[in-house]
């Protein structure tokens, strides 16, 4: 039977494992990811984390197991850093732009102008890079993604260094993509933000994947808050 | 002025033809180097090439071969590249370009301190005059600028991905490696034919002046690509008729026209930035 892109899907990993090289880091990951979902993966340094997310989009091979991805799955990724070179000038749309070579000139600017628009910096469009604020290039960086019409967006840590207030105006560009029908998965040490902007949270522990609703990864947030403030 | 540039024109039209070429031609790879920041390494490449040059000569005394145009053209021509490919995929570091730069230095003369016509050659390298360009140098040139402007019109934006965002391009399906192999071939190519004719400052500073002037005058990479051509062939335009007014040497004449627009730009670029306005790869978030 023809997949069904609406209802089936994006992702489904059944007893993947995944690693570099023969090594795994995480073994019998059972994961479904679907459109309009938002996932927050959290986790310490070095479980895994960012070796899920690069097998999730095709960069790396399962170890093992079997991981289905949508056929004709389009993606999108964030990385943490922006490793755009600063020696030569580059407006935040020539920046949008670079990502779409393959398309004609007319086709790429109104898919740049509909991802300014949509991550709010269609101001800033004639900035240059390396002079608007983290959180604004961090925005230029979705829509870079946004620009190749994915539907599945995965973010590495992309509150990394930014102020409340421009945190707060990526979670709303983030939950405007959901709406859209986009799946979100980004990567977190906020334990805080998973489990209140996100609608399923992915928890790395003991080399696996555990799914978690996030009202109870709050409250074992809170329990743990108030132990520890009972105990002293 | 312009008078006197057209009635020496029969005497030379293939020197000036050749500047007027080379000089957009080395512009334009120059975006590629400046674009990795491999600025010192650029300088490094044309002066191990010289050395190559003057390892040919040596050489010859044994190898007769090795003395023909060709051979030593297409050897100083290998160093370059392999020195481009190593510049242009981020490889090298300063320390070793600095060892490059100062082992090539001192090893021309030394190889070539007891062979008088060898050192009038590689101080014909290094002195940039121009004087034995040909029609058919120039011919050449004029045919690499078109199959580059040609490439660049088809795969522009590929290659400015690779050159400015390596994982991006990677992640977007494109062979990174190979990119930055042809990429560093093309530029080693220009460096190496171009340091036989014009030598070592004119190909130094013409690969890298206008594109560092370039940087400050426009806002899009886009727009860097056509004005460091633009900026070079004035300069070799205005430095070729300063040079025969004031019969003064066309190559340092370019180099030193050029340098000077560069410190004309920055000064009114660090202007602007006191104004407000900031200057690209300065990062205020």
């Amino acid at each position: 039977m023809p997949a069904d892109p609406c209802v089936d899907p994006l992702i489904q990993c059944t007893k993947v494992s995944v690693g570099h090289g023969t090594m795994p880091v995480l073994t019998k990951v059972n994961w479904t990811v679907q459109r309009g979902q938002t996932w927050s993966v959290i986790g310490r340094n070095g479980v895994g984390k960012s070796t899920l997310l690069a097998t999730v989009l095709g960069r790396l091979p399962p170890l093992s197991g079997h991981l289905r991805r949508l056929p004709g799955l389009v993606t999108g990724s964030v990385p943490q850093q922006c490793g755009l070179v600063s020696n030569l000038p580059v407006t935040v749309r020539e920046f949008v732009e670079l990502g779409l070579f393959a398309l004609p000139r007319k086709q790429r600017q109104s898919l740049v102008n509909a991802a300014l628009v949509t991550c709010g910096i269609s101001a800033l469009a004639s900035c240059q890079v390396w002079q608007v604020s983290g959180g604004e290039r961090q925005r230029a960086m979705i829509a870079r993604a946004l620009a190749t019409r994915p539907s599945l967006l995965a973010l590495d840590e992309p509150c990394a260094g930014l102020d409340a207030v421009a945190e707060s105006e990526l979670m709303k560009v983030l939950r405007r993509l959901s709406a859209d029908g986009v799946a979100v998965i980004y990567i977190t040490h906020d334990i805080h933000l998973a489990a209140t902007q996100s609608s399923h949270v992915a928890v790395i522990e003991q080399g696996t994947l555990l799914e978690m609703e996030p009202h109870k990864l709050l409250r074992q947030q809170y329990s743990a808050v108030e132990l520890t403030l009972k105990t002293t | 002025m312009m008078n006197e540039l057209i009635d020496a024109w029969s005497l030379f039209a293939a020197t000036w033809m050749c500047a007027w070429i080379l000089a957009p031609l080395l512009a334009l790879v120059g975006v590629a180097v400046v674009a990795r920041g491999a600025i010192f390494q650029g300088v490094a490449t044309a002066q191990a090439s010289t050395a190559m040059v003057a390892a040919m000569i040596v050489l010859a005394q044994t190898v007769p071969w090795c003395g023909t145009s060709w051979a030593i053209a297409g050897a100083s021509m290998l160093v370059a590249i392999s020195a481009s490919v190593i510049a242009i995929s981020g490889r090298s570091s300063e320390a070793a370009n600095g060892w490059l730069f100062l082992a090539a230095g001192a090893a021309t003369p030394l190889l070539l301190w007891h062979s008088p016509h060898g050192l009038s050659e590689v101080q014909h390298l290094v002195t940039s005059s121009l004087m034995g360009a040909s029609w058919y140098d120039a011919g050449i040139f004029a045919g690499i600028f078109l199959g580059i402007v040609v490439a660049l019109l088809r795969f522009g934006s590929q290659v400015r991905l690779v050159l400015l965002d390596r994982e991006v391009a990677s992640d977007l399906g494109l062979r990174v490696s190979y990119w930055q192999i042809a990429i560093g071939v093309v530029l080693g190519m220009v460096i190496g034919l171009g340091l036989r004719v014009a030598g070592l400052l004119f190909v130094a500073g013409c690969l890298l002046l206008p594109a560092l002037a370039a940087t400050q005058m426009v806002r899009t990479t886009a727009a860097v690509t056509w004005c460091a051509p633009a900026i070079a062939l004035i300069a070799a335009f205005g430095g070729t008729l300063i040079a025969h007014v004031c019969d003064l040497p066309m190559g340092q004449a370019v180099i030193a026209l050029l340098a000077l627009l560069v410190a004309i730009i920055w000064l009114i670029a660090r202007g602007r930035s006191r104004n407000g306005v900031t200057k690209p790869g300065q990062n205020s978030g």
